[in-house]
């Protein structure tokens, strides 16, 4: 017997071959076995089709008043028509076209305020944990500073000083989040500093600015998108409540803060005035915190 | 306590067969279920231990050494499935205890030890009170027992003033100590096996030398089977009387280490031997190519025939079984020695690849430093004093164009600080660093760059994750906007084919790489600058033996390639011997010895020299010669003002009252520099070798 000992002529190992995969298909891999991710995902990604095509889907104009339609009852109410799904208000405007229209201001706020907190955030926690020493005593002062503040009270002023707007909403409530933004990655950019791909990029003559943005700041996104979410959340939950106050966005500007505030005098007669714009905040925030939690274990080393 | 060197006997370990086993293992598998199939981690595990007998088991890792050691503690991770034909302790098959009776049994009748010291012991407690526990937890006796039987095991294992240290907590103690409270610890309950799991790995040389003599002593002295979990064949070679070695999940040979270290019988031992530096080796090493196999799915033949130099058709098909090639010695490959012998690929590379020239007198200083010190503030407490740490202190070096200049040292000798230090990422405290001539505080960062690169030690830690190979390369060439877009992107593929990484890699992530991979990429980013000096830092500890060999080789060519300077950092010897030209010898800071590396090997001068290379273990059976029992003060090892001593003198033999008073400065022996007063004064009087 002749013995052959050439390679091509063994058949390659009947191992399955555990091809690897890179971060983000691990990620999505992941994903897409995690029923609480799916679960807020797709009621975040409904309600935000539901705000873009607001003008097409709501059955009425959120601002039309109709006197003598007032305080029709909703679909399962005993006059409840097609028409007015979930009847009317005080005024006599549509209530389900109020809440479509409605999730447009509570989810811009919340993302446009969540994310300007995020710039911010990072920005500051990075310069922190990046050059340490005094830069590092500025930056933790200032967190200091900021956890001292009462938050409600201070933008409560902010509004009160500068009137209320959008855009001096957002702007609150930015100054509001971005200390957790600011903890979370200047911790994490100091561990990134002691790893040796810093240290070869330094070696490699990379100028501070591009060690920064361009070798640390991708290894910070999942932490970032992970506390965006969380504070999307509570941004919501301010948003209503300010405008609860008559602080938030003015009538006859529907929100949900808005809704539950005008929805108050009647309360004790028409619970469904206030507990329908209620629910939709309940829902969405369960749903963006689901959609964090689910990221953070998806995108966190282990997978858990 | 000086060094001074003696022979421990090594306890008569194949023991007639009537002996009866402390553990008996046979028919051991272990699988875990995963989204992508079945991982089969072990697979048909047979092996016994008799009593006051030493079983290593050695492999690459991933290979299932930890995991058998676990499985038999019956330790492994709930979503395992661990069966067996039988696991017997004493006779009794720990299959069939419960929860509650295992417990009694780890501790009590097995003693365990880790590999890392610093986390296996906790640290809100005193190392008496967590001795002692283990002992009142078992039932073995009263405190007053317990605080006795502490206080004598740790005196055993060498510990001086042991009522002193009981009352110490773990962070007080050195690596060294640590790891002779969890012997002292494992030893108890008087158990009847040990099992220790690279109980050396995280330790230097010369504290790995003497750990492993106090194991073996105290085994031959209390009878104590052990299984010894190791990837290092120096150790196998010096400790056991069986080795079994591990591939893909089994046993793939099993023998009297004699009998391995002489015939190694499966090609994958062969191989594994092969790859390990040694003096009296070529230059270019053998390596193992690929990797070991994902273990998911049902494996058919053998599992290492693709890596295997002697593979025919028929190892793919069928079951391996482990064949008998002598009395007591198995091995799983279908085809003998005699046969395999005769068709030995001819693709050696070893003979095909010129010598390096060994640069000669003349050469021009690309890295020159004198007087460097680097210290940093070490703060005991808020209030106290600042104190200097100086973890370079007054180093002069001339690195030669196209030379490999090794730095050997031990942890904490300020190896990796001089090698920041000289890449100019950190300022020097005093003194001066010249780069081909030119002050390192004059160049720009680009001019740097261009001069000078690291390879750092873990491969895992030192590409960015969050890129690919490809960019992770070219990144040097587009912040230094080198050449125009094609160039860069045709000179990125030449270098990844130089170290040996596909076009498909090209665009993988770290994540997706083995360790080799990661280090090969790493090189490529090093030298895509084309730098005149690459500084090497442990580049080979974190990866396998046979890995090890393939980028000791890569190293190699590519300096034949582009001729570049290596400044190459290591604690490890063999490697040490293989790959440099000139060795400089560091000890706290500061250099004792410097000069071609053959002749500090053949003849050390330097009592710390001597002290370091008697501790290293080469891969060949032997007693092993340990410097007697020391344990380091950790206040010595501290180095904050040895400006007036010698630094060694605490632990030097040849120590005379001018080592005391006076720090010795290098000085020419025959041919290299040497830091003791008492080589220089020509006093050297005969050392006990």
């Amino acid at each position: 017997m002749t013995i052959q000992t050439t390679h091509a002529d063994v058949p390659s190992s009947t191992f399955s071959e555990g091809r690897t995969l890179s971060p983000a298909q691990l990620a999505w891999h992941r994903a897409c076995r995690h029923p609480g991710l799916i679960a807020g995902t797709s009621f975040i990604v409904l309600i935000a089709l539901l705000a873009i095509f607001a003008p097409v889907l709501a059955p009425h104009n959120p601002y039309a008043q109709e006197v003598s339609q007032q305080f029709l009852d909703p679909i399962w109410g005993e006059g409840g028509s097609w028409t007015h799904v979930f009847g009317t208000d005080a005024l006599g405007r549509d209530v389900l076209s109020r809440l479509i229209y409605g999730a447009r201001i509570s989810l811009t706020v919340a993302f446009l305020a969540a994310s300007a907190a995020a710039v911010i955030g990072t920005a500051i926690g990075m310069l922190g944990g990046y050059y340490g020493g005094r830069v590092d005593a500025v930056v933790m002062y200032m967190i200091t500073c900021k956890l001292a503040l009462p938050g409600l009270v201070v933008t409560l002023s902010l509004i009160s000083i500068f009137g209320s707007s959008m855009i001096v909403l957002v702007l609150a409530l930015a100054f509001l989040f971005w200390d957790r933004y600011a903890v979370i990655t200047r911790t994490v950019t100091m561990q990134l500093r002691a790893r040796e791909f810093v240290v070869a990029a330094q070696a490699l003559g990379y100028s501070k600015a591009r060690i920064i943005i361009s070798e640390i700041l991708p290894n910070l996104y999942s932490h970032i998108i992970v506390i965006l979410t969380l504070e999307m959340a509570i941004a919501i939950l301010v948003e209503a409540a300010l405008s609860f106050l008559g602080l938030g966005v003015q009538p006859p500007t529907p929100s949900w803060g808005n809704m539950v505030a005008e929805g108050r005098a009647e309360m004790l007669f028409l619970p469904h005035l206030v507990a329908i714009p209620g629910l939709a905040i309940f829902l969405l925030v369960i749903a963006i915190n689901l959609m964090g939690d689910g990221l953070r274990d998806v995108t966190s080393p282990d997978g858990r | 306590m000086k060094h001074q060197l003696h022979v421990v006997e090594s306890p008569p370990d194949l023991r007639p067969e009537t002996d009866e086993a402390v553990l008996d293992v046979r028919g051991l598998g272990v699988e875990i279920e995963t989204p992508g199939g079945t991982l089969r981690a072990l697979t048909d595990v047979d092996f016994s231990i008799r009593r006051g007998e030493t079983l290593c088991f050695v492999g690459e890792s991933g290979c299932g050494k930890t995991m058998t050691s676990l499985a038999v503690m019956g330790l492994l991770p709930r979503t395992t499935q661990r069966h067996a034909r039988h696991i017997r302790l004493e006779g009794r098959d720990l299959q069939m205890l419960s929860e509650r009776e295992l417990v009694q049994i780890r501790g009590e009748r097995i003693g365990a030890i880790f590999q890392d010291p610093m986390t296996s012991l906790n640290p809100v407690y005193t190392v008496g009170n967590q001795l002692e526990e283990i002992y009142l937890y078992h039932g073995k006796g009263s405190r007053r027992a317990a605080r006795e039987r502490a206080e004598y095991l740790l005196e055993r294992v060498g510990i001086t003033a042991p009522q002193d240290r009981m009352r110490q907590f773990p962070h007080e103690l050195s690596g060294g100590l640590r790891q002779r409270v969890m012997i002292a610890m494992a030893l108890m309950c008087e158990p009847t096996l040990i099992i220790a799991d690279e109980p050396t790995t995280a330790l230097d040389v010369t504290i790995q030398a003497q750990i492993l003599g106090l194991l073996k002593q105290l085994q031959a002295e209390f009878n104590t089977a052990l299984m010894l979990i190791t990837h290092d064949m120096g150790v196998v070679a010096h400790m056991a009387g069986r080795v079994a070695v591990m591939y893909a999940g089994r046993i793939v040979e099993h023998g009297a280490t004699a009998d391995i270290f002489a015939a190694p019988s499966h090609p994958y031992t062969e191989a594994l031997l092969a790859c390990i530096p040694d003096p009296g080796r070529p230059k270019h090493l053998e390596s193992v190519p690929g990797r070991v196999p994902s273990l998911i799915g049902k494996l058919t033949g053998c599992a290492f025939r693709n890596r295997c130099r002697y593979a025919v058709h028929a190892c793919s098909t069928g079951d391996i079984v482990p064949r008998a090639i002598a009395r007591g010695h198995e091995a799983r490959c279908i085809r003998p020695i005699a046969e395999r012998r005769n068709d030995r690929r001819s693709d050696d590379h070893g003979s095909r690849i010129v010598p390096i020239p060994p640069p000669g007198p003349g050469l021009n200083t690309v890295v020159e430093a004198s007087s460097l010190t680097r210290s940093f503030a070490l703060r005991q407490g808020l209030f106290a004093k600042r104190r200097d740490l100086r973890a370079v202190d007054g180093i002069d070096l001339a690195v030669h164009r196209g030379e490999t200049l090794a730095i050997v040292g031990e942890s904490g000798s300020g190896k990796t600080t001089l090698a920041r230090v000289i890449l100019g990422l950190l300022t020097p405290s005093s003194g001066t660093i010249k780069l081909n001539g030119r002050p390192i505080s004059d160049l720009t960062p680009n001019e740097r760059a261009r001069q000078i690169q690291p390879v750092f030690q873990d491969p895992y830690a030192s590409l960015n994750p969050r890129k690919t190979v490809s960019q992770i390369v070219t990144g040097p060439l587009d912040v230094h906007g080198i050449g125009a877009r094609a160039e860069r992107r045709r000179h990125v593929a030449d270098m990844l084919d130089l170290v040996g990484l596909s076009r498909q890699q090209a665009h993988a992530y770290p994540n997706q790489l083995s360790g080799g991979q990661r280090q090969r990429v790493a090189i490529a980013r090093a030298l895509i600058m084309r730098p005149d000096i690459v500084v090497c830092d442990e580049p080979t500890s974190a990866l396998d033996v046979s890995v090890q060999a393939q980028i000791l080789n890569l190293l190699a060519d590519l300096k034949r390639e582009f001729g570049v300077t290596y400044i190459f950092i290591s604690h490890n010897l063999s490697v040490v011997r293989h790959i440099t030209d000139r060795a400089a010898v560091m000890y706290l800071g500061r250099t004792v010895e410097q000069g071609p590396t053959e002749e500090i090997f053949a003849d050390p001068q330097h009592p710390y020299t001597r002290a370091l290379l008697a501790s290293a273990l080469p891969p060949r059976p032997g007693r092993l010669l340990l410097p007697q029992q020391q344990p380091r003060q950790s206040k010595a090892s501290v180095p904050t003002d040895w400006s007036a001593s010698c630094a060694y003198h605490p632990h030097c033999a040849l120590a005379t009252g001018v080592c005391r008073s006076r720090t010795p400065e290098p000085t020419p022996v025959g041919g290299r520099l040497v830091a003791c007063h008492v080589v220089a004064a020509g006093q050297r009087t005969a050392v006990p070798q």
